[in-house]
């Protein structure tokens, strides 16, 4: 079943055409991969598929509707979960509270003005933090995080919302090798338990190759291929965009 | 028709000045990121150095331009003083750091031109080739006038070509688009910022010459051209030279219409054309220059007050309940005025602490309090309480309406067009004399009632300080803290950073209004300098001292602000240049406030 489908997407920066005629598929509970060298697009992709910059042409479905034009907050309530690539969290806040700024909002519960909000959804917080590995720093500033602690808590904060869609924009970058492997486990597991479809983005290709049942590959702003991981490594287009053979 | 194209004539050259003031902020801000609040006080130095100036050379034409030229230079050469003292300290801290460390510099030189110059209005005796008239349309219009409607296309053409052809144009371009990567490339931008500086300053000084045989030069001049000039610079989109001119023209056109089709309410004409302009185009019409909101390097999480804390404060509250057995007369109103200003300084930590945003204009919602309050009281006949229910509930609505179209903004230009607001605010209460009395104020407004006023003041002043501080740790609170930290986080998860923010507007200033309103009946009277810009400065001041960070700094910096105003106006006559002075230390020296402590090098 189709949960995705983004159709002829543009986008254009001044003069700059940084997307062009995007168009793909995700299913219910796949995983994918979209691949690139930097610069081709896909942050920008991603940033129209979760409402955070609107597109100049193309359509974007979930579930049938057409989500385009769509604020980000409305696409989140559709359950559309998404990680920035350099990671966005309330950097004030302890770690817990960033999840609990999340729940408040899944939860309508924003609009109170009494009531502390230091008691609200705490069990629900942490649950969230114990999944993403978290637990130790739960009462710590998001200030003192590691890099790579930021970006789980992110992974927390996508999947608040029982997103039926993960948008992950380079889920590991600026990990070491280990953190890199753990956090791409972290993300298939997370996909498996929840069902959840992932779209991400990612240089490290051995987590590309490792968890994604597809991939896509996009150049200046074009998707020159798509396919399973077998199909994409042999796939002349990809190696002419990566190794300019 | 010919009425119209004197009007349109009128206008033109009314704008030129303007222009020349606007571009020389437009420029410093593109290269320095800086709002340069004292850019009014460089206008108006020129005014008085060009009068120093051309009094003293044969009456000319050819003197005069020389004369003209040599003031623009002067005025320069004070810029570039400026610049390499004070402002370049400034390049790494928070903008609102800026606005209010040149806002200390507009101080100390409102203080320093009367001493240097006297206190009188300076105007320049016209030698007769500066009367003349020309007759155009079957009207006379002033020679003076003509020439300088030139002026303002040749200069923007010397500009444009500087930007466009010159080695020097293209650094400053380049810095103007891309600060980091100019600095990548090994551009000085020391030196850069310092000449750039110089030049907006003897545009500025140009501007405040060349006024000079149409007005004279006066000491209030600083302060309604930078308004002028926000708003020119705010339209035409910051950093934009040819934006600036537009606007500038716009606004000057606007002006002169505006004086004759609705000469109360020009203003008011120029604030709705700015908010449309700002719909449509959020960075103003030629602006392209991306801007940061806030400076987010040092912030923790706001925490409730511990146990200790919150045991002395409340029986603070209980011993001052009882103040009104034991405390002299004067100590009392001293303690009234302390309150009345924690609760103007907790509204607007509201707005600037847990909501990110700048407002240099809260005195808008203070004075609307207050006018709401009398008003209540003189024209409905209400008895005390209902006048004083009124002061945050008017001050409340205006502020919800006003949060609703500028809370898209951010940074800077929230920070001027806060300003702008409190300053047409300012302009109705003056003028609008039939309600407001204009100058003379409402008097008479008296507390009535069987409970002394202290206790109003105290019950009031706890539960609106207690709301605030329940309403930042609430659900609400944490939603607005994290707009504050990462929009497009906030937005991903669900949260809608505008409409967080309009609330925390509407709330501020309606807690600013109760401050107003309580302050009104403090004085017994209600005047238009209540709502004016120093109001706003207080505020600020306050809030800055006792650092945003913490829910008790406000507090703190209310009571040390209230008692070092005292002290000030106690000492000295020169109140402004000690105040200015003080705000400078305070900046360089204490950027997270008295409660952030001494920064660490
Ligand atoms: N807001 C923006 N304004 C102008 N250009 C942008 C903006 N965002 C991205 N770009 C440009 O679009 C191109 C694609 O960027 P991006 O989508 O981030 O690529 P990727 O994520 O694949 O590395 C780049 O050349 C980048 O400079
Ligand atoms: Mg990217």
């Amino acid at each position: 079943m189709t949960l995705l489908s983004v159709r002829k997407l543009s986008k254009a920066f001044g003069g700059n055409q940084v997307v062009r005629g995007v168009s793909f598929d995700v299913a219910a509970g796949e995983i994918v991969a979209l691949i690139g060298p930097n610069g081709a697009g896909k942050s920008t992709c991603f940033n129209m598929l979760n409402g955070q910059i609107g597109p100049d042409s193309g359509e974007v479905l979930f579930d049938g509707m057409s989500i385009g034009s769509w604020s980000p907050d409305r696409i989140w309530r559709l359950g559309v979960g998404r990680g920035f690539q350099i990671a966005a969290t309330f950097g004030s806040m302890t770690v817990r509270d960033n999840v609990r700024a999340a729940l408040l909002s899944r939860h309508r519960a924003v609009w109170r003005f009494f009531r502390p909000a230091s008691g609200l959804f705490t069990q629900e917080a942490d649950a969230l933090l114990a999944r993403v590995g978290l637990t130790p720093l739960a009462s710590q500033g998001c200030g003192t995080l590691a890099y790579g602690d930021l970006k789980r808590l992110e992974l927390a904060l996508a999947m608040s919302n029982q997103p039926r869609l993960l948008l992950v924009d380079e889920p590991t970058a600026g990990m070491t090798p280990t953190d890199r492997g753990a956090v791409t486990d972290l993300l298939l597991a997370l996909a498996r338990e929840s069902g959840c479809a992932v779209l991400f983005t990612e240089h490290d290709t051995d987590a590309v190759f490792r968890i994604a049942d597809r991939i896509l590959v996009m150049d200046k702003g074009v998707l020159i291929a798509e396919g399973n991981p077998a199909a994409i490594r042999t796939n002349a287009l990809v190696r002419a965009a990566y190794l300019g053979v | 028709m010919d009425f119209l194209a004197i009007q349109f004539l009128t206008g033109l050259s009314g704008s030129v000045s303007l222009f020349l003031t606007s571009a020389g902020l437009t420029v410093i801000f593109g290269v320095t990121r800086v709002v340069n609040f004292a850019h009014g006080s460089l206008f108006m130095l020129g005014a008085y150095i060009g009068w120093s100036i051309l009094t003293r050379l044969p009456h000319d034409p050819l003197w005069f331009v020389a004369g003209v030229i040599a003031a623009a230079l002067a005025v320069a050469a004070i810029g570039a003083a400026l610049e390499t003292t004070l402002l370049r300290r400034l390049y790494r801290l928070p903008e609102l750091f800026q606005l209010l460390a040149t806002f200390g510099v507009m101080l100390v030189i409102q203080d320093v031109t009367p001493l240097l110059w006297g206190p009188n209005d300076l105007p320049l005796p016209r030698p007769p080739w500066l009367r003349g008239f020309i007759t155009i349309f079957g009207a006379h219009f002033p020679r003076y006038d003509l020439i300088l409607i030139a002026v303002g296309p040749i200069v923007l053409a010397g500009l444009l070509l500087l930007l466009a052809r010159t080695r020097f144009g293209m650094l400053i371009r380049a810095c103007t688009e891309n600060r980091d990567m100019a600095a990548a490339l090994g551009v000085d931008q020391r030196r850069l910022s310092t000449i750039i500086f110089a030049l907006g300053a003897g545009l500025a000084g140009l501007g405040g010459v060349l006024i000079l045989p149409d007005t004279s030069a006066n000491t209030q001049m600083d302060l309604s051209v930078i308004v002028e000039a926000f708003v020119v610079v705010v339209v035409g989109g910051m950093g934009s030279v040819t934006g600036a001119f537009l606007a500038s023209l716009l606004i000057g056109e606007l002006q002169a219409f505006g004086i004759v089709l609705l000469p109360k309410a020009t203003l008011v004409l120029i604030f709705v054309i700015m908010a449309v302009v700002l719909s449509l185009k959020p960075h103003g019409l030629l602006g392209s220059i991306p801007l940061a909101t806030i400076h987010q390097a040092t912030r923790t999480p706001f925490r409730p007050a511990s146990r200790r804390l919150r045991l002395l404060g409340w029986g603070a509250v209980v011993l001052m309940a009882t103040a009104p057995f034991w405390l002299p007369p004067y100590w009392l109103s001293v303690l009234t005025e302390v309150l009345i200003a924690a609760v103007f300084a907790c509204a607007l930590h509201l707005m600037m602490g847990p909501g990110g945003m700048i407002s240099f204009g809260h005195a808008a919602w203070f004075g609307l309090g207050a006018y709401g309050s009398a008003l209540t009281l003189k024209t409905l006949a209400a008895p005390m309480p209902l006048a004083l229910l009124a002061a945050p509930v008017v001050a409340g609505v205006i502020a919800a309406l006003f949060g609703w179209f500028v809370v898209r903004l951010s940074g800077v230009y929230l920070a001027m067009l806060t300003l702008a607001f409190a300053q047409i605010v300012w302009a109705t209460a003056t003028q609008w004399t039939r309600l407001t009395g204009g100058d003379d104020g409402i008097l008479g407004v008296w507390p009535s009632g069987p409970v002394p006023f202290f206790w109003w003041v105290l019950g009031l002043t706890v539960v609106a300080i207690r709301l605030l501080q329940r309403v930042i740790g609430s659900s609400y609170g944490l939603a607005l803290i994290a707009a504050r930290d990462s929009e497009p986080r906030a937005l991903a998860i669900g949260l809608r950073p505008a409409r967080l923010r309009m609330v925390a507007f509407a709330l501020s200033g309606a807690a600013a209004g109760l401050a107003g309103g309580l302050f009104a009946f403090k004085s017994g009277s209600v005047f238009p300098t209540y709502v004016a810009v120093g109001k706003s400065v207080d505020g600020l001041l306050m809030v800055l001292l006792g650092g945003i960070e913490t829910l008790i700094g406000p507090i703190v910096g209310a009571v040390a602000y209230t008692g070092l105003y005292d002290l000030l106006l106690q000492t000295t006559s020169m109140w402004r240049l000690a105040l200015g002075l003080t705000i400078i230390a305070l900046v360089l020296l204490f950027p997270d406030g008295l409660a952030g402590g001494r920064r660490r090098p």
